[in-house]
């Protein structure tokens, strides 16, 4: 006993230091395993069992199997009451009559924004319902909004009971998430993955997880060819395409990579200058830094969007398209969140690959896509967002399915899609583009597209400008979304029930953003049709978060944008600059002049460096920042000041950053967190801040 | 020069952060009560910088961190608890560096950092707020490091710590096992069980010391072989049901009179334990005051009976017994350490220090909504009066005032008040308030200058951390345990003046002094914190009428159907990740 008690005092130790590789842990963990300590355990008695009843039901989704009247129905289940915003809005599925095709999917084949009013389903059934002799067919929709590959792996299974004809399965965009998210990878290769991610070899990293989300998708759609073959059921994958077009990578999706020697610099400096060259049309000198981008850091999609940007110009589409999707495809390099939903080309050509391997049919919407737009690249004329369809691209899907679907019911091809296309009153399509233009919002999305969605909305339906005055004051108010008085309006008024029942409005806790950009861009479309809610925004603005007697704190998360406070696997308490300028807002009722505290670092740096400080545009100061804390105080004048909002700009230096130590990283961490540990310190900041805060100078 | 201390707990459940001043506990707060997830366990990212902003600090006025526990020394007792199964991935999975690496990391802090061992931190949280210049110490709890029940003695600025119980030995996990078999939840759950114990009969009492058995000094050992709780999975082996003759209850179903006779016993057996090793704690130090902590110590009791009928003159438990409480035993232990003058002369007399909010962000809020409210500002008087009308009513009251409390009570600042004559009370605030187990009874809170004439009690107990019988002459159903006892608070003008002059407003109305308080929450949450966590309560309880500050909203001048749904249905913070587990104590 005391020799285990000191063998266990001595493995901590190791332990704790963190000097011990796998292996010598093992040493020490077999020389430890002795006998158990344990005291001699008494007899045991035999086990007395409670009646625990058996669980009753049988599930498919959110509805559980209930037996009324000799039928068996499957009717919503109040347990899960909090997800039934994320399904069809439909109680009771009833036993089939005719025949019957379901549809799983994601938020894509939800039809999301339009939803239920509107939906892949709905539309489908339409066109099914209007050929001869197909009237009793029905789509039973088992879409579920953020539905994941393991759930979508046990819906495929219980979705047998409903005794399909055909199984569409529309998804695809979500399947990435699993590679960060569930235990999917051996020890074996997050060593792997890890070893390539401290040589900064980031195209092995890339290459690494598309070939583990490819082994992903065979093995679900092996399990899918098992359940097909067994039960005789046809399988059809709609293969969702991306908004390539005009879906920009969001600014957490482009933060910029610690990379070897001075390339870090040498990337920031490429991009400025592109960006310079592509606002003044020099196209060969954009094209040029943007190569150099690519070749620097191949995981970073700003190349591949400002080379395509370069293609566009010049109609060159097909290799724009090329550029496009390669941007896309970056993403599966995590950059210390998740990126936006998509289908990635990996995920795309397994599906292709394997489909052909077990006779399953496909819709490939990016092939649809494209011969329908004539060779040009999706955008917004088909989506509303990164992945989600407008109604026209939901029309066009739900064409190109039919298309495959009925010589399968030997059904005859007549000229149906004119007959059965719904048209949609334009409230729901107006609503569809502010609702979407909040999301566009929350990710970053330039001024350009959330104007356009506002003037698309304004122009078509009357209820946009109630739906713009309500959001505007709700995105004003500090109070969480769910108890301000306007979201209230907006749900009794219906005016969000297409975005998950209003859901897609709120927040998650302490992390309300103002949108800023967004309410600008509805007062501008307001103004269009001869509303003008300036004033008022701006006097509620200077109510809710005006520098008045007490200090206003930056590092909320309503004055600044797109900061990450998140590093892999823990939150942390104070602001992590990702990018060289950090953008804070704050509003003043009055011209006066205010103080800011601000307590600040460059780490990793061998002296810090020095910081400019920007005040609507014009340089305030430049000071010297630390490596280490330090706490200074800043007067701006009131002449740099004006009433409303002023915007606070911090360029921290560029400059090469010290790597972390290997050692370190693996210091008393499992595997995978390792794993995420590694891929955190891939991006350094290029400044910290952990107090901001604004105060009025007492007159 | 000052000395800024900040203390942490965390990695384990009920993690917090306090800040000292020269030794002056500024401010402290428990991580959950801003994250709303109950029992967080996280670093206490948001109240530390709660800390640092009540304190009008930035992070580099800050000298030192205090970490309440020794993370090797813990490793080396998790590490032996697996044996014969350690592997190097459970090892990996230790990760003993985590409390130094996420404080340099997730809070930034680039100072030096100390570690003080579990039971140092509670006995520290406990002597050196007790007012006591010299004192006897007992801190029992589950487990910290290896120890689990600790003796020692105070003396101006030192502790010595001269003798403790090892893992697996524990009056904490034997209570904790109990508890787990009759159903409730481990760490969680406790309180359950010595609610239940009143309704009860001693019968079982045999049985569970075939469970534990005392040993010379301080020493007691349990029986290994009816506990499973090293092996993680769960926490009692195949064997207690057979010794006890039942089944574990399943959770949610039926109390039976076998599940109110075993807490009964346990209970007894418990503080059986308790007065012989507080017997032997006498003899050793000869000192006539007792500090206790550690979670065992939140069995209020226990402590009635340790005082009443033990050696010790005079107790002071630290309201904060639980984890929480270490964070501002290591700070103050780390500040003694330092040589510095301990300023905390008297005895702690409140709790009052979490986060409180303006009045104008109170109206701020109301102003967003679409609630009803009355706005009483500036005059203060009028609302007690409303208020204590209201109580008189039947009303249940959601009291939200000052500054939050730190540790596991709700004492006057984040309450449910209720009238205690009303027979009814207690029944419909845990049915539609509180939404929990209709067994648990309320707590008292009584002016302090009338305790004596409605309880067996002859000092003032501001924590709500001792039972005695009410000898009242008013009939007290609402807060009166089946056994007679009461788990009484007192109030006094100094330290709650709202509170306290709102009991003075009810007893003008009523000749009674005394309210039923219990905490602002509902099953499974933590007690509110903010403006907007106690709306979210008041709409989505049974609770009649809130006053926040001087607002008052009342539940019958507003329809707060459809805010109840979207709270209830819509609400994406229900999304938000689990805390910790109550199925079995989490020694990894």
């Amino acid at each position: 006993m005391n020799r285990s008690y000191s063998l266990a005092a001595e493995l901590a130790r190791v332990v704790t230091g963190g000097e011990a590789s796998a292996v010598k842990l093992d040493t020490l963990a077999s020389l430890i395993n002795g006998p158990s300590p344990d005291a001699a355990a008494p007899e045991p008695t035999p086990v007395l069992k409670d009646n625990e009843p058996p669980d009753q039901y049988d599930r498919i989704g959110i509805w559980s199997l209930k037996q009324q009247e000799g039928m068996d129905l499957y009717v919503r289940d109040t347990r899960f009451a909090a997800d039934w915003r994320l399904w069809a809005n439909q109680h009771v599925i009833f036993p089939k009559k005719g025949k019957r095709v379901v549809l799983l999917g994601e938020s894509v084949a939800r039809g999301y924004f339009y939803d239920p009013f509107f939906n892949p389903a709905i539309e489908l059934r339409s066109r099914l319902q209007a050929v001869e002799g197909f009237t009793d067919f029905e789509v039973v929709d088992l879409a579920k909004s953020g539905l994941t590959l393991e759930e979508l792996s046990r819906l495929s299974e219980s979705c047998l009971r409903l005794d399909p004809d055909l199984i569409i399965i529309f998804a695809g965009n979500n399947w990435a998430y699993s590679l960060y998210d569930s235990p999917v990878f051996s020890e074996y290769e997050i060593q792997s993955l890890t070893n390539a991610l401290h040589s900064l070899d980031l195209m092995q990293v890339k290459e690494k997880l598309d070939d583990k989300l490819a082994e992903l998708v065979k093995n679900y759609m092996a399990t899918m060819a098992s359940f097909s073959a067994r039960h005789g059921i046809p399988v059809l994958f709609i293969i969702p395409e991306y908004n390539l077009d005009s879906w920009k990578s969001t600014p957490l999706e482009k933060i910029v990579a610690g990379l070897p020697e001075d390339n870090t610099d040498k990337w920031i400096a490429a991009g400025k200058r592109a960006k310079r060259y592509l606002q003044s049309g020099r196209l060969p000198d954009a094209q040029k830094e943007s190569e150099q981008m690519i070749a620097l850091d191949p995981t970073n999609p700003l190349g591949y969007e400002y080379l395509a940007e370069c293609h566009l110009r010049n109609e060159k589409y097909e290799e724009a398209r090329h550029l496009l999707e390669s941007a896309r495809d970056t993403s599966i390099v995590k950059r210390l969140t998740n990126h936006t939903p998509r289908c990635f080309s990996s995920c795309r050509r397994t599906i292709l690959e394997q489909s052909k391997l077990y006779g399953f049919h496909v819709v490939d919407l990016p092939a649809v896509f494209k011969d329908h737009l004539g060779g040009k690249i999706p955008g917004r004329d088909l989506f509303l967002d990164y992945c989600h369809l407008n109604h026209e691209g939901i029309k066009l899907a739900m064409d190109a399915a039919f298309d495959v679907l009925l010589p399968l019911f030997d059904g005859k091809k007549t000229d149906v899609k004119s007959s059965s296309a719904r048209e949609l009153s334009t409230d729901l399509v107006a609503l569809a583009h502010l609702l979407a233009a909040t999301l566009n919002s929350r990710f970053g999305q330039p001024r350009e597209i959330l104007n356009y969605h506002c003037m698309q909305a304004v122009k078509i339906s009357r209820i946009s400008a109630r739906f713009m005055t309500l959001f505007s004051s709700l995105a004003c108010r500090k109070a969480s979304t769910a108890l301000c008085k306007s979201y209230g309006q907006i749900l009794a008024e219906g005016l969000a029930d297409q975005y998950n029942k209003g859901t897609g409005l709120l927040h998650a806790e302490n992390a309300k953003t103002l949108d800023y950009e967004l309410i600008h861009a509805m007062i501008a479309a307001l103004q269009t049709v001869g509303i003008d809610i300036h004033g008022q925004i701006e006097v509620l603005l200077n109510r809710e978060h005006g520098v008045k007697n007490a200090p206003v704190n930056l590092l909320e998360s309503f004055y600044h944008m797109f900061s990450i406070q998140k590093v892999a696997g823990a939150s942390s308490c104070y602001y992590k600059a990702y990018d060289i300028t950090s953008e804070f807002l704050f509003f003043m009722e009055r011209n006066v002049p205010v103080y800011a505290d601000i307590t600040w670092r460059i780490p990793a740096t061998e002296n810090g460096g020095k910081a400019r400080l920007l005040l609507n545009d014009a340089p305030i100061d430049e000071m010297d920042v630390g490596n280490k804390w330090q706490t200074k105080k800043v007067l701006f004048p009131s002449a740099g000041l004006i009433k409303g909002a002023n915007r606070l700009l911090i360029k921290w230096p560029a400059g090469s950053r010290v790597p972390r130590k290997k050692a370190e990283d693996r210091n008393g961490l499992s595997a995978a967190g390792s794993l995420d540990r590694s891929i955190g310190s891939l991006y350094h900041t290029f400044g910290e801040i952990h107090t901001l805060m604004i105060s009025a100078v007492q007159e | 020069m000052g000395l800024n201390i900040i203390g942490i707990s965390a990695f384990y459940h009920d993690s917090a952060c306090c800040i000292l001043r020269d030794g002056v506990l500024i401010a402290a707060a428990q991580e959950e009560r801003f994250s709303r997830i109950k029992a967080d366990a996280s670093l206490p990212c948001q109240a530390f910088l709660y800390c640092l902003k009540q304190s009008g600090l930035a992070i580099t006025d800050i000298d030192l961190i205090a970490y309440y526990e020794d993370p090797e020394k813990k490793a080396s007792r998790q590490i032996w608890s697996r044996i014969p199964e350690v592997s190097s991935s459970f090892l990996l999975q230790l990760d003993p560096g985590r409390p130094e690496r996420e404080i340099r990391e997730v809070l930034g802090y680039e100072g030096p950092i100390r570690f003080v061992e579990h039971h140092m931190s509670h006995a520290a949280s406990s002597f050196f707020f007790s007012g006591f210049d010299t004192s006897a110490i007992l801190t029992v709890d589950g487990v910290g490091e290896w120890a689990t029940t600790t003796y020692g003695a105070g003396n101006g600025n030192a502790i010595h710590l001269f003798e403790e119980v090892h893992f697996p030995h524990s009056l904490g996990l034997l209570y904790s096992t109990i508890t787990s078999f009759l159903g409730f939840g481990v760490n969680d759950g406790e309180y359950k069980v010595m609610g239940l114990a009143p309704y009860g009969k001693p019968l079982y009492v045999k049985q569970l010391m075939d469970l534990l058995q005392p040993e010379a000094e301080g020493q007691y050992k349990l029986n290994m072989g009816y506990f499973d709780f090293l092996s993680g999975e769960r926490m009692f082996s195949d064997a207690l049901p057979g010794l006890l003759g039942h089944p574990a209850r399943r959770p949610d179903s039926i109390i039976a009179p076998f599940h109110k006779d075993l807490s009964k016993s346990l209970q007894v057996v418990l503080e059986e334990m308790l007065l012989e090793k507080a017997r032997y704690l006498h003899r050793r130090t000869g000192e006539k005051n007792l500090c206790m902590a550690g979670g065992v110590a939140l069995n209020c009791v226990a402590n009635g009976r340790i005082l009443r009928d033990g050696p010790f003159e005079k107790l002071f438990v630290q309201p904060a017994s639980n984890d929480a409480g270490g964070a501002i035993g290591a700070a103050m232990a780390i500040h003694a350490v330092e040589g510095r003058a301990l300023q905390q002369k008297k005895q702690l007399d409140h709790v009052y220090f979490g986060p409180e909010f303006a009045a104008d962000e109170i109206e701020q809020l109301l102003k967003s909504t679409s609630l009803q409210y009355h706005n009483y500002r500036g005059s203060r008087d009028l609302m007690l009066s409303m208020v204590a009308g209201k109580l008189a009513e039947g009303l249940v009251i959601g009291w939200f005032q000052g500054r939050m409390e730190f540790g596991p009570r709700s004492l006057g600042a984040r309450s449910i008040l209720a009238d205690p004559r009303n027979a009814t009370m207690r029944d419909r605030i845990n049915a539609m308030v509180k939404k929990r187990e209709g067994f648990r009874p309320f707590a008292p809170a009584v002016l302090e200058d009338k305790v004596a004439e409605h309880f067996q009690l002859d000092h003032p107990s501001p924590f709500m951390l001792e039972t005695c019988q009410v000898s009242s002459t008013i009939d007290l159903p609402a807060i009166t345990h089946v056994d007679g006892s009461a788990r009484v608070q007192t109030v006094n003008e100094h330290t709650n003046l709202p509170f306290a002059l709102l009991i003075r407003e009810f007893e003008k109305l009523t000749g009674c002094p005394i309210l039923l308080n219990t905490s602002f929450n509902v099953k499974g949450e933590p007690i509110v914190c903010s403006p907007e966590d106690a709306l979210k309560c008041f709409i989505k309880t049974d609770i009649d009428c809130l006053v926040m500050d001087e607002f008052v909203i009342i539940r019958s001048e507003n329809s707060l159907h459809a805010l109840k749904l979207i709270l209830e249905n819509y609400d994406i913070e229900k999304e938000k990740r689990a805390g910790i587990r109550h199925d079995v104590y989490t020694f990894v």
